[in-house]
């Protein structure tokens, strides 16, 4: 199923659209979802729970990181299954450059290893994962679709190969055993690492990454919509649609396309340091194949190339899973007096059910951008029901319908 | 054979092959500066290859061409429209699920600057530039009448608009040659008369046009000049009075459809 996809969103953002009406309601919009955004940790930890406070950290870095597979995957159209490399690249940066761990194979560095501030590590984590983006990249150029998927899986798994081995003959990564005593977020003294107390109230360290993140990710949405409304992103669109068309209207096929694979790379780098910094230890464990499927799974059900579509699947997609891991035991102890399923197990059930009900019957996601949406309203209006997602003349692209076309045939 | 002193592209013993089939066999070319040229010939005979080799879709096997000077063959096709060679496709390629004002704003690209710097930081040079393509863009569509149809998604025009929708995004790369590969195919009598009108319009703003097409109507009163292709090979070359009256060009079209040339 993920091999035989094309991307298929598609906004068609125009100047005539903005009429005051609309943008005052967006504005609007943002302001109610930024007060969400805002008050939400205060909420969960009234509640009293941590569990929760950390499912909401955790997603805003797969909000950064999902977003940065959309730029691969929703605009440029390279479907990409190795993308957790990035991630790991940037989470070894961060925690290479600010945890004792390098003292061991350096000396020379002074027994404390070490202790670069955030301001240089989480620009530089982006920059070296976008530079593995293009290194890892530059050999696809002329691979799409399944072959490219291939390919960046491979390159996925070398790279994780690599975190595995690198602790010899120097040890670089300190192999699967992981890297530990990585330092929390610093701002001068100021320690993200551990609660502070104003006055009588006290903030959570998990209440104050909750922000940092949230500031971080609001930067990356902010990126990804200017990218996508820029000759950049339309030049991406182009070669999503059609290579050789793009070729041919003068786009540069390979500097565009490395640059998507940079961009991506880049985003995934600084949810990597910012995760490294979070969990103050990494192993490679962390950043296998199925992370990668996972990345792709929330920009693939919220809507491929839309961005409120990519944040809702990746919101669906974290917060589902743990609310199925910390209730579904308990509900089955109470109900059948032990538990027949395990949680875990679960958590990648619903991951393919929920894939595959969101590719037959919504096949642009469950929240597509509105144009696309419109478009799919159209054909139902037009077809018979019972036709609706075997129709082969207008829609080739959608994958529902070919899927079902195949299944049928 | 000597180059014309006005000659816009020049292509010389072009020969193009796919394995047993010789494509394009020492084809030379001379498009002068301002003329509509027509490019005809029976199907298979190699017109879009020819297109496809000149715009660096295809490697030629042989052969040297150069536009304004400049060697073209050899280089990448964003390098050739970059030198101002700009086509449409036989089969169209449009970007399908883009809307029409977007398609055509694609085209400003290869004449446009901002980077991801620009993009990011929302430059005032950006937001400039932003707002010129899309002048330039909807100009474009006012001139090919696509306007009213801004927002639509290419896919959804009917097919003469989206062979008009092509040959506007070509324009937005400021072309000095523009190369249409059958632009009247599929249209019916009014869109072709409009298709006319407006590829003379361009001819008189001094663009100059080379055109493959089967319609020998159309062909007859637009071009000034005409090269025949057959089996890969040219067999005549000249006025489209001259050509018409080529015996060699006659027996190619008797196999074929007779009545379209002597029509
Ligand atoms: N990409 C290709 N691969 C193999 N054969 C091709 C290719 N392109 C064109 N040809 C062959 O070259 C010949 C000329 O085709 P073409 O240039 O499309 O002719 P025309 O445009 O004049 O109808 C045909 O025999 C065609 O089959
Ligand atoms: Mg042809």
């Amino acid at each position: 199923m993920m091999l035989s996809f094309t991307p298929d969103t598609s906004s068609a953002r125009s100047p005539a659209h903005s009429s005051a009406h609309s943008r005052r309601n967006a504005i609007l919009g943002s302001a109610l979802l930024a007060l969400a955004v805002l008050v939400l940790p205060i909420l969960i930890s009234a509640s009293g729970s941590m569990t929760w406070l950390r499912i909401a950290d955790i997603a805003l870095l797969y909000i950064m990181l999902a977003l940065g597979l959309n730029i691969v995957v929703g605009f440029a159209g390279l479907l990409d299954l190795g993308y957790i490399a990035f991630f790991a690249v940037g989470a070894y940066v961060w925690a290479l450059l600010s945890s004792p761990h390098l003292a061991q194979a350096f000396p020379a560095l002074g027994p404390e290893g070490l202790h670069w501030p955030m301001w240089v590590i989480l620009p530089l984590g982006a920059c070296i994962a976008g530079l593995f983006g293009v290194l890892l990249g530059a050999p696809t150029l002329r691979l799409r679709g399944d072959y490219l998927a291939i390919v960046t899986l491979g390159f996925g798994e070398i790279v994780r190969i690599f975190m595995n081995n690198l602790n010899q003959p120097i040890n670089l990564t300190n192999g699967p055993q992981g890297i530990t005593r990585i330092n929390p977020v610093m701002f001068g003294q100021f320690s993200f690492g551990k609660s502070v107390t104003f006055g009588s109230i006290t903030v959570p360290s998990l209440m104050l990454y909750y922000y940092l993140f949230a500031a971080l990710a609001v930067l990356i949405v902010v990126a990804s919509i200017r990218l996508q409304d820029s000759r950049i992103g339309r030049a991406w669109e182009a070669i999503r649609e059609d290579e050789i068309a793009a070729r041919a209207i003068g786009i540069n096929t390979r500097n565009i396309k490395l640059l998507a694979f940079a961009m991506g790379a880049s985003f995934g780098g600084v949810a990597g340091g910012l995760f490294a910094s979070l969990q103050g230890f990494i192993s490679p464990e962390s950043f296998g194949l199925m992370d990668s499927i996972c990345v792709l799974c929330m920009v693939v059900l919220g809507g491929m190339g839309h961005i409120p579509g990519v944040i809702l699947g990746t919101l669906l997609l974290t917060g589902l899973p743990e609310a199925l891991r910390h209730w579904a035991g308990p509900a089955q102890q109470a109900l059948l007096g032990k538990v027949v399923i395990d949680p875990e197990a679960l958590r990648m059930l619903l991951f393919g059910v929920a894939l595959v009900l969101v590719m037959q019957f919504r096949p642009a996601g469950l929240w597509p951008s509105s144009t696309r949406q419109r478009e799919l309203e159209e054909l139902a209006d037009t077809l018979p029901d019972d036709e609706n997602d075997n129709d082969d003349d207008d829609d080739d692209d959608d994958e529902a319908s070919q899927r079902s076309k195949e299944v049928r045939s | 054979m000597s180059a014309h002193p006005d000659a816009l592209l020049l292509a010389r013993n072009i020969s193009k092959s796919f394995g047993g089939v010789q494509a394009l066999h020492n084809v030379s070319l001379d498009i002068l500066r301002g003329e509509i040229h027509g490019l005809i010939g029976p199907n298979g005979a190699g017109k879009t290859s020819l297109f496809n080799t000149l715009t660096g879709l295809y490697e030629a096997d042989q052969g040297h061409a150069t536009l304004n000077g400049e060697r073209i063959l050899g280089r990448k096709p964003n390098e050739i429209c970059q030198l101002g060679l700009a086509r449409t496709f036989q089969n169209l390629r449009l970007f399908q699920n883009l809307s029409v004002l977007e398609n055509v704003m694609i085209g400003r690209h290869v004449r446009t600057h901002t980077g991801v710097v620009g993009a990011l930081l929302r430059t005032a040079r950006a937001k400039r530039e932003e707002q010129e393509i899309a002048e330039r863009a909807q100009r474009l569509l006012a001139k090919t009448g696509l306007l009213k149809h801004a927002n639509t998604l290419a896919k959804h025009l009917s097919y003469g608009d989206q062979r008009r929708l092509e040959i506007a995004r070509a324009l937005a790369t400021d072309p000095v040659l523009l190369a249409l590969d059958e632009p009247a195919a599929g249209m019916n009598a009014t869109e072709t008369e409009s298709l006319k009108a407006l590829l003379l319009q361009l001819r008189d703003e001094g663009l100059t046009l080379l055109l493959i097409e089967h319609d020998m109507h159309l062909v007859m009163q637009l071009c000034n000049r005409l090269t025949v292709l057959e089996y890969g090979r040219k067999i005549a070359e000249g006025s489209p009075h001259e050509v018409q009256n080529n015996p060699r060009v006659i027996a190619a079209y008797l196999g074929t459809a007779h009545e379209e040339v002597t029509s």
